[in-house]
């Protein structure tokens, strides 16, 4: 692809001085709880090339006779065309076709971590512990995400007490969640964050529950070990808060079908969980199965359905709440241009962020696309990455948050100009 | 300092081994003795050890060339070690185990502990590479995974663990009277270290005002309840 085409590329992108974000109005600064933000890791490395397909790449098509999506209108199973003529959606994402064509979803392709590493390990430390592979750090981006913010996050929140705002450090309220048995490494650290798989695992069961759950409650209270005493204090405040979403626990929307699956009903309770508004800014939950290195389009096929239909539920479920959220999705790495010799794709470098919500200029493949030609791929084998995952959190945060000082979260990390001057 | 050549790492070891000893020896880093002598302090004593020891531990890793049998036997050693007693949290997985012991269960290996133990946030077999399963509190103790100890403690001495048995009359069928005249009795039973006055008192005042309410049937209600809120004290999650 020649310079010019490049840039002409990159205005029909909207990269630039459009930006991807409108301005969020809802501020930090001015007291206001922060919009929440919905984070889906994809763990295993999702083929970004599957998923948002560059139908107008020849070399697509020869580096993956057997494996590519083909462009739209070539068989049943050809990908499903996006304005802009360059790049196809897999058919099975179909679900999300209607939001992007209105606006409210976009992707960024090509992007991924600067870390030069195939290892799924190595590769979700580095995304998420948001630095870059520069340096080692235990905490996760977004949870010293949230203490930056909360520096600017005077007003305690809906249901919260006055003293959680100012340090973070308290589970007074929901701020933070993660639907999933274990809080991942990119929620970690100083700013309390629950991780529950369903919210009923979140409450002392059995007979007398209730009885025995407050005298838990005061044994803890009088704990003389300050994490156990205030980690317990989280719990019971949780569940308190838990409690109001259970017996509220909206039914899905009418219409709105989630998938029977693992996604399906870590989304529903996610939307369950902002529909409750008990405070939660910021929910972080995983989808696996990516990992195609054998029968890669069998996988994609069920994973990409369920993902499409669990997104697309979770925000038709949020109705006009899901104006006030943005979802981004984030996974630690693409995989080869080339197919390999089991019907699969190996470990690569860039891969695809999907970014959605009231707030997103969606409708565009955010990209500095510069083709698939040997000659531009990172170490002649996969998708170089021309955007850094870390300028789109900036960006987020920035936008979404209203969050003026990122280094703290990336730090070492200067966003792109190009792309900060939405 | 000398060492003795026909020995690395504790070992004797033939002349290749000596060959590599010499180039490891001439890349023996100092960062690396005090690494390990602070995860072996950490494992054993706290997750904050002293300094001291730290260093202590170090010294004899430097000058044994990593004979981990010699730091152990100063670590072991160690007043620091002695006094280490309920310093530290008990993992998940040190929690769970500890609970079946103390009352004296069975287990035939069903899959809903797994599950427990993953809620806890240690799922077996699954530790995070390349680091491991953590060995400092703050990465097991957070809001959900104690209600999940909580709620394992109470099915735990409801017996309703799938998998898991013991036997109740066995355990606790010789505790008669008010509950305050058996406590102490079960805590010594199920080796949770000594209560504190708190604990001890609101476990007590709980199960008054529930034999208030229901009196006893079978006799053992009181003692199930107060069995699961003994393991499910601050003072069981103590190493």
């Amino acid at each position: 692809m020649s310079s010019f085409d490049r840039r002409a590329w990159l205005r029909l992108a909207g990269i630039g001085a459009l930006g991807w974000l409108a301005p969020s109005l809802a501020r930090a600064e001015t007291g206001v709880r922060r919009k929440p933000l919905v984070v889906v890791v994809q763990r295993g490395a999702l083929d970004g090339l599957s998923w948002v397909v560059p139908h107008g790449d020849d070399a697509y098509y020869s580096a993956r006779p057997q494996l590519a999506v083909p462009a739209p209108g070539r068989g049943a199973d050809a990908c499903l065309p996006l304005p802009g003529g360059r790049f196809g959606l897999h058919p099975a994402s179909q679900p999300l076709l209607a939001l992007y064509l209105e606006g409210r979803l976009g992707f960024v392709h090509a992007v991924g971590t600067p870390a030069a590493t195939r290892s799924h390990f190595d590769a979700q430390d580095v995304l998420e512990s948001g630095t870059g592979g520069a340096s080692s750090r235990d905490d996760g981006f977004l949870n010293r995400a949230l203490r930056s913010a909360a520096l600017h996050t005077a007003a305690p929140q809906a249901a919260g007490t006055a003293s959680s705002a100012a340090t973070g450090s308290s589970a007074a309220t929901l701020g933070a969640v993660a639907i999933q048995s274990r809080l991942p490494r990119i929620l970690r650290g100083d700013a309390s964050a629950l991780a529950f798989e369903k919210l009923t695992d979140m409450r002392v069961r059995g007979p007398a529950a209730k009885l025995v759950g407050k005298t838990f409650e005061e044994m803890y209270a009088g704990a003389v070990d300050e994490a156990l005493r205030s980690s317990a204090s989280g719990a019971f405040d949780a569940d308190a808060l838990l409690g109001r979403v259970r017996t509220r626990a909206p039914s899905p929307r009418d219409g709105v079908v989630y998938p029977k699956s693992t996604l399906g009903r870590r989304m529903r309770q996610i939307a369950q969980l902002l529909q409750a508004d008990v405070g939660v800014e910021l929910a972080v939950t995983e989808s696996g199965g990516w990992d195609t290195h054998v029968d890669q389009n069998g996988r994609l096929q069920r994973g990409l359905t369920d993902q499409a239909q669990a997104l697309r539920a979770f925000l038709d479920d949020l109705g006009p709440l899901a104006q006030e959220v943005c979802l981004v999705t984030v996974t630690e790495f693409g995989r080869t241009v080339a197919q390999n010799g089991s019907g699969g794709t190996d470990h690569g470098h860039g891969s695809v962020m999907m970014v959605a919500g009231g707030g997103v200029r969606g409708g565009a493949v955010h990209s500095r696309w510069d083709g698939l030609e040997r000659d531009v791929l990172f170490e002649q084998r996969d998708l170089p990455i021309t955007i850094d995952q870390r300028d789109v959190f900036a960006h987020v945060l920035r936008q979404h948050w209203g969050l003026g000082d990122t280094s703290l979260v990336l730090p070492g990390f200067a966003a792109d100009p190009l792309l900060a001057l939405g | 300092m000398q060492m003795d050549h026909a020995r690395f790492w504790g070992r004797r070891c033939s002349s290749t081994a000596e060959r590599w000893r010499d180039r490891l020896k001439a890349s023996w880093c100092p960062s690396t003795a005090r690494f390990i002598a602070t995860k072996l302090a950490q494992k054993f004593v706290s997750d904050e050890p002293p300094q001291s020891l730290v260093e202590r531990l170090a010294g004899t890793f430097s000058a044994s060339y990593g004979d981990l049998s010699r730091v152990y036997a100063d670590l072991f050693a160690s007043p620091e070690f002695a006094a280490s007693a309920e310093q530290k949290t008990k993992t998940p997985l040190e929690f769970v185990l500890s609970a079946l012991r103390a009352v004296g269960a069975s287990y035939d290996g069903s899959k809903p502990l797994a599950k427990v133990l993953e809620q806890m946030g240690q799922p077996l077999y699954q530790a995070e590479a390349p680091t491991g399963y953590r060995e400092v509190a703050s990465a097991w103790v957070n809001a959900g995974g104690l209600v999940a100890r909580l709620n394992f403690a109470l099915s735990l001495a409801e017996n309703s663990l799938e998998g898991v048995h013991f036997e109740q009359a066995s355990l606790l069928g010789d505790l008669e009277g008010a509950p305050a005249d058996w406590l102490d009795r079960l805590a010594m039973r199920v080796l949770v270290p000594p209560l504190s006055e708190s604990t001890r008192r609101t476990i007590v005042a709980t199960l008054a005002r529930e034999a208030e309410t229901k009196p006893p049937d079978d006799g053992l209600v009181l003692q199930r309840q107060a069995l699961g809120l003994l393991l499910g004290s601050p003072e069981f999650q103590r190493q």
